[in-house]
């Protein structure tokens, strides 16, 4: 077996619409260890929501996965069936969804919620499944677990709703977790208890993450390693500090500049990306990104960029990646 | 300065003093039978600042907070329950429909969702017209046409657009939109009420640019609402930071995000996440008590780390410390 858990390779997911052919996730690679947290950022539009339902087949028509390999522990996903694949969803891969509000059933107990899943995935008891329920919600940080057994969604806060959501996808101690914008609802000083939570429970499990998010700041704090995306391709991987410190596309460099500081210096003007992602159904010639890059030329216009290896663990796929030494406070 | 009594000092555009907003939640045919007391959610409770011509004033908050109750009192979309709102000299706080109308020319509002808040079956031009038409700005449809070209220029569209409806624009276009609409009535005062949060990072930073802009351009006074720390940092002067409908820190916004006084402010501050901090603070705990059921001490006390049995007990009022005023019993500590 591989030292990956899990190896995503050429992955292609397009939406047959009325319209045309959308290619929402264009051949797409990454790569994760155990105990790792990757961050998938990049803006609406991006793909990267849709790379994460592709990874555990949560694909709908129109939407089809149309080409590529998935590798979880050494076997592919795609070749299994819809049966195989129920039985992996929830107990070696799970994910946690952005709404806490709808993810939940409005019907049930959340008690009955939690249970459905250790029914479904394990051989405990009912009495073993009722004590591990009450670990569960232990962990996740709910008081008195007891009194909160048979209680339903709207008797909870949404921060404590994403904490129920978190008790249910950890509930079979899945190897995988797929967290897709898990705290974008949410308040930040709640945000701050949901990340600092899923950070614990991921190292306490032995199990690793995958954060799809739009916010950086949540992926710098997060992870450990980063891919960004702009419209269906990965523009750019790296360890999150040197992305962060020095990001080698222009679009990670303008995403980068275009947020306000907290603290530091406050400039007059946010630099900014000149104008907007383009759609989908007619993606410019070359690279996706020129149209609003500054760093652009002739042959950025032609030729879509390969991906390429600019140093150990960092690649960009950029004709003119952003070099490192002059880093300026102009935009990109 | 809590009680700011009706000062009309020519450097303040709008003055708000112990606005009090509430409602009544309905009550099921059940609960009426049963005897059950009304219950009411207290959204704003006495809260008092003020915004200085050509100034951005921001309030800043988590849900609930009451920051966009109260930005809906001041333009009253809402009915206050107590208090006033000053604004350019008068008190509107018990204005008429007919009275406000004059005021509404000159207070404009930018709306957090650019997919609700366009009618979609106008055409931008139409969107953009519709305001100085019915304010009587523009005295024809002739040169309403040509304000309105003129506004879409400014928030950067293309003459050829006008003609096309919302749906045909995405979030940050429409926001802009949005912009031209408000624009559209020479206002003094922009209520804008989390314009940017529901845009990317990218379109985010053009649409900020943008408002700041305008701001030199038009000499407009903003009233800034929003839950994104980083975002109000960017564009504000003075800050009032709220919770559960109480002020608790309010004053210069460097000064207060630079060395925060109030535990609620220090922790949602250390709440925020940043793009350059190594150890993130431990996350503050619990949850924002009900509304319903206003907690008889400090509003922020059953998750303060400094809580001590006063703040059970005894609300603190807002005094003034190191340039700001804070409503905490121990700030100073």
């Amino acid at each position: 077996m591989s030292e990956y858990l899990l190896e995503v390779k050429n992955l292609k997911t397009c939406f047959e619409l009325f319209r045309g052919t959308v290619k929402a996730v264009d051949g797409v690679d990454f790569t994760l260890k155990t105990g790792e947290i990757l961050g998938i950022v990049g803006e609406s539009g991006g793909g990267k929501s849709v790379t994460g339902f592709s990874l555990l087949g949560l694909i709908d028509a129109p939407g089809r996965i149309t080409g590529g390999e998935i590798l979880f522990r050494g076997e592919d996903l795609l070749k299994k069936s819809e049966e195989e694949m129920r039985r992996i969803r929830g107990k070696e891969i799970s994910m946690i969804f952005q709404d806490p509000m709808t993810s939940l059933n409005p019907l049930q107990t959340i008690g009955r919620q939690i249970d459905e899943m250790l029914a479904l995935h394990t051989d405990l008891s009912s009495a073993g499944r009722r004590a591990r329920i009450l670990e569960l919600l232990n962990e996740v940080g709910i008081p008195t677990p007891e009194d909160r057994l048979d209680c339903y969604p709207h008797q909870f806060s949404g921060g404590m709703r994403q904490r129920v959501v978190i008790a249910i996808a950890l509930a079979a101690n899945p190897r995988l977790i797929i967290a897709d914008e898990p705290t974008t609802a949410l308040d930040v000083t709640v945000q701050a208890q949901i990340l600092k939570l899923m950070e614990n429970l991921v190292k306490k499990f032995g199990s690793a993450l995958i954060l799809v998010t739009h916010d950086l700041a949540v992926v710098s704090e997060m992870t450990h390693r980063v891919v960004v995306m702009y419209c269906g391709k990965i523009v750019e991987e790296a360890p999150t500090a040197e992305l962060i410190r020095a990001p080698r596309h222009p679009y990670t460099k303008g995403l980068l500049g275009s947020i306000p500081r907290i603290t530091g210096v406050r400039t007059p003007r946010l630099p900014q990306i000149p104008g907007m992602a383009p759609h989908l159904f007619d993606l410019p010639k070359g690279c996706s990104f020129a149209p609003r890059c500054g760093y652009a030329t002739e042959r950025c216009r032609e030729e879509v960029p390969a991906m390429r290896e600019l140093s150990a663990g960092r690649r960009a796929a950029c004709h003119n990646p952003v070099s490192t030494e002059k880093r300026t406070a102009g935009n990109g | 300065m809590d009680n700011r009594p009706e000062s009309r000092d020519p450097e303040f555009l709008l003055e708000v003093s112990d606005l009090v907003q509430s409602f009544a939640q309905p009550r099921g045919i059940l609960d009426r039978l049963a005897g059950k007391p009304q219950k009411v959610v207290h959204a704003v409770n006495g809260v008092s600042f003020a915004v200085r011509r050509g100034e951005v004033f921001s309030l800043v908050g988590e849900s609930g907070c009451g920051k966009s109750t109260t930005a809906r009192t001041i333009v009253r979309l809402l009915e206050p329950k107590s208090g006033s709102i000053v604004f350019d000299g008068e008190d509107i706080s018990k204005f008429s429909a007919s009275e406000m109308m004059p005021v509404r020319k000159k207070m404009q509002m930018i709306f957090q969702d650019p997919y609700a808040s366009l009618n979609p079956r106008q055409r931008i031009k139409d969107i953009i017209m519709e305001p100085m038409l019915f304010h009587g700005i523009a005295s024809g449809k002739d040169e309403a046409h040509e304000k309105m070209f003129r506004l879409l220029d400014i928030v950067g569209f293309r003459p050829e657009q006008a003609d096309r409806y919302p749906h045909q624009f995405s979030g940050g276009q429409r926001q802009r939109i949005g912009i031209a609409r408000a624009l559209s009535t020479n206002p003094a005062f922009i209520v804008a009420d989390e314009p940017v949060s529901a845009l990317d990072v990218s379109i985010q930073a053009q649409v900020l640019n943008l408002m700041m802009d305008l701001r030199d351009e038009f000499t407009l006074s903003y009233l800034f609402i929003a839950h994104d720390l980083s975002v109000v940092r960017h564009v504000t002067e003075r800050v009032g930071i709220m919770y559960l409908g109480f002020i608790v820190e309010q004053g210069d916004c460097d000064a207060i995000f630079g060395n925060p006084m109030h535990p609620y402010t220090k922790a949602l501050l250390a709440a925020a996440p940043t793009l350059d901090r190594i150890v993130a603070a431990e996350p503050l705990k619990g949850d924002v008590p009900s509304p319903i059921m206003l907690p008889p001490g400090c509003p922020f006390a059953n998750r303060c780390p400094q809580r001590r049995d006063l703040c059970t007990t005894t609300r603190p009022q807002l005094r003034e410390h190191s340039g700001r005023i804070v409503a905490c019993h121990f700030s100073g500590n």
